[in-house]
């Protein structure tokens, strides 16, 4: 295996080096557009431009900037891992909450500092990692982080972390007593957890200690909830009553309506995939899905979960089983097959699928708007890393001069021996 | 096979419970309200908190009353045990509202008529009245700095949703007329009025609660001592009642 890291920012603000440097015990890593004089002896430097030459069968791929999630994808990685640090730029922090749902569904592991943001990834797809050291020791952190990252025993070690996430969190209850937000994670990490008893006692006691504050929202953030722990547990008629309660608005009724029907017609799967999809819950909520009936409907809910979950192809061979029957739902296919050949990295197929769309749909124009902005946004990207690795090179020769420059100037491949 | 979704929200034919607890009540209001309740509420459910007259009796003479749990020892001085048992009976006659009466309360006559439009719906979970104080009887209720509570709204009628939390605060006195989960849901705020007698009666009757809430609260732990003070008051601010078409 071979590790290709896709940065943010040059190598002197790179905030994972141990990580690199325990991968770099056991295979080569580079650096993509790295500055070779910023880049210590065991990690190498990679011209972006040679990616499209790349043949390496099984690449790690860690990625932290959105920007350079197409590229990654399309190296087609044996591992791809997507970083979200907590201090991005105000441009990084608009991209990443553009690109969130795009991001931790393409990646095998998705890495986040914001907490939000790491349990909507757990929710997604189970397989998101929490940038804080919360409930462990550093070595025992940085010994599980790696396992993650480098997909040895990561779900042992995802599983680990969510279980001393818990564990902090249970230690702060301890010391604040129930409070909206304290047990209300206490709940989401017995939901991940399986653990369905403890995740309804915390759910109830945040929402209780919620309704105490006045809090006028607390039917839809914190109650509702309620009906994904039920439906988990497959006391489904309890769920959609819970659900029903916290349905206020028009278009939550009619979810509500919907989900009763189905219990009614005995579409439980179907009930239990809307109901969790209601709570974010994509990942129970394919699972549910996929023990659904074979009808037309069936399909077009997992079509869409797939969608929410980011796996596009599997969307599309579900939407391709039958023609289009309105321009709306061709648009859709193409628009779709536009965004798998711009992920498999075929910029003219795509924009080919993303014309035709717009044939359809003036609107599906904004798809090229978009790929052009990415592309721009990348270009910026590279010229701030080059900017960097010329100086880094100019610091270097000046090092050179004062004779203040390490010795060891050996490639990964060289270390790797 | 179709089996049947019971909505939790329901915008007709809506079973309404109307639950009193009540003490001594003989000789007061109690007829007036069981007869008012008789006739709006399908069913009425009491808790009779250990009387010493013969409250038990007045209550079962009434149909609708489904339910009356009489207390071998009274429960005021554990409030919330008195309000859950109270939740319990009422909830055990599978209504979809519930409507939390007081012996001594009446409401309008608009109230009552509106109160089928009020439940038959699904917009609103609850509804909140304005209850005025009335003082020395039935024509005038008292409006100063500590008899205001027309000028708010109390929260008297909800939507019965099974399964919802529904704990009361284990407190001893002051304790809410529904769970507090009940105040997360949408609700009304009406200016239908509810006349409160308890402080219709004469000077005696004033003076003999004046003292019961001294001895009960003698720190103003579970209310205004100021308020107490007041209730002594020879010349309060009152207004008059005028009946609304």
């Amino acid at each position: 295996m071979t590790c290709v890291v896709f940065p943010h920012a040059a190598w002197p603000d790179f905030p994972y080096p141990s990580l690199l440097r325990r991968i770099a015990e056991r295979e080569a890593v580079y650096y993509v557009d790295g500055a070779e004089a910023d880049l210590p002896p065991w990690l190498g430097a990679l011209e972006a431009e040679r990616l499209s030459a790349w043949s390496e069968p099984d690449t790690l791929a860690l990625v932290l900037h959105p920007y350079w999630i197409d590229a990654a994808a399309a190296l087609r990685p044996g591992r791809l891992v997507v970083f979200a640090p907590g201090a991005t730029f105000e441009e990084e922090a608009r991209l990443w909450s553009r690109r969130f749902v795009h991001a931790s569904a393409r990646a095998d592991l998705f890495a986040s500092a914001s907490e939000s943001r790491y349990l909507n990834a757990a929710f997604r797809n189970r397989s998101a990692w929490l940038l804080r050291e919360d409930g462990l020791s550093s070595d025992e952190y940085e010994r599980l982080f790696f396992q993650a990252v480098a997909g040895e025993h990561a779900a042992a070690a995802i599983a680990s972390q969510s279980l001393a996430l818990r564990r902090h969190y249970e230690t702060i209850r301890e010391q604040t007593g129930p409070h909206e937000t304290v047990s209300f994670l206490l709940s989401a990490y017995g939901h991940l957890s399986d653990m369905p008893d403890f995740a309804e006692t915390h759910l109830l006691e945040a929402f209780a200690h919620a309704v105490s504050l006045g809090r006028t929202d607390c039917l839809a953030t914190h109650y509702r909830f309620r009906s994904a722990l039920l439906a988990a547990g497959d006391e489904l008629e309890q769920a959609v009553a819970a659900f029903g309660i916290s349905a206020i608005d028009a278009k939550d009724k009619e979810s509500y309506e919907s989900i009763c029907v189905l219990l009614e017609h005995g579409r439980s799967a179907l009930a239990k995939a809307w109901l969790l999809r209601v709570n974010d819950d994509i990942a129970g909520a394919l699972e549910a899905a996929a023990k659904a009936d074979g009808s037309e409907e069936a399909a077009r809910l997992r079509a869409e979960l797939l969608l929410d979950a980011g796996k596009l192809e599997e969307a599309l061979a579900l939407m391709s089983r039958r023609p289009p029957r309105s321009r709306s739902e061709k648009r859709d296919v193409l628009l779709l097959e536009g965004t798998i050949r711009k992920l498999l990295g075929d910029v003219h197929g795509a924009i080919s699928r993303f014309l035709e769309a717009a044939e359809l749909d003036w609107d599906a124009v904004a798809a090229i708007a978009d790929m052009k902005a990415d592309r721009e946004g990348l270009t910026r990207l590279r010229t701030s890393l080059r900017e960097r690795r010329e100086s880094g090179t100019t610091e270097e020769a000046s090092r050179e001069e004062t004779g203040d420059v390490g010795t060891d100037s050996e490639s990964p491949a060289d270390a790797e021996q | 096979m179709s089996v049947p979704i019971r909505r939790v929200r329901r915008t007709r034919n809506n079973k309404l419970t109307a639950m009193l607890q009540v003490r001594n009540e003989s000789g007061r209001y109690l007829r007036q309200v069981l007869d008012q309740l008789s006739a709006v509420a399908d069913e009425l459910v009491v808790v009779d908190d250990a009387s010493e007259d013969d409250t038990a009796d007045v209550c079962r003479s009434y149909p609708k009353v489904v339910r009356l749990v009489e207390l071998p020892r009274p429960l005021f001085g554990e409030e919330w045990k008195l309000r859950s048992l109270l939740w319990q009976a009422a909830a055990s006659t599978d209504p979809d509202w519930l409507l939390s009466v007081d012996a001594d309360e009446i409401y309008e006559d608009r109230a009552i008529r509106d109160m089928r439009g009020l439940i038959d719906q699904d917009a609103y979970d609850w509804v909140g009245f304005r209850f005025h104080d009335m003082w020395n009887g039935s024509t005038h209720y008292r409006d100063d700095e500590h008899w205001n509570a027309h000028r708010r709204h109390a929260m008297t009628l909800v939507r019965y949703l099974p399964g919802y939390p529904c704990d009361y605060p284990r407190a001893d006195h002051h304790v809410p007329r529904f769970p507090p989960a009940y105040s997360a849901l949408p609700g009304l705020l009406t200016d239908l009025r509810v006349k409160h007698m308890g402080w219709a009666g004469d000077w005696e009757e004033k003076l003999r609660k004046y003292h019961r809430y001294k001895q009960l609260d003698p720190q103003g732990k579970w209310g205004s001592l100021a308020q107490y003070e007041s209730i002594l008051e020879l010349n309060p601010n009152l207004r008059p009642w005028t009946e609304e078409p």
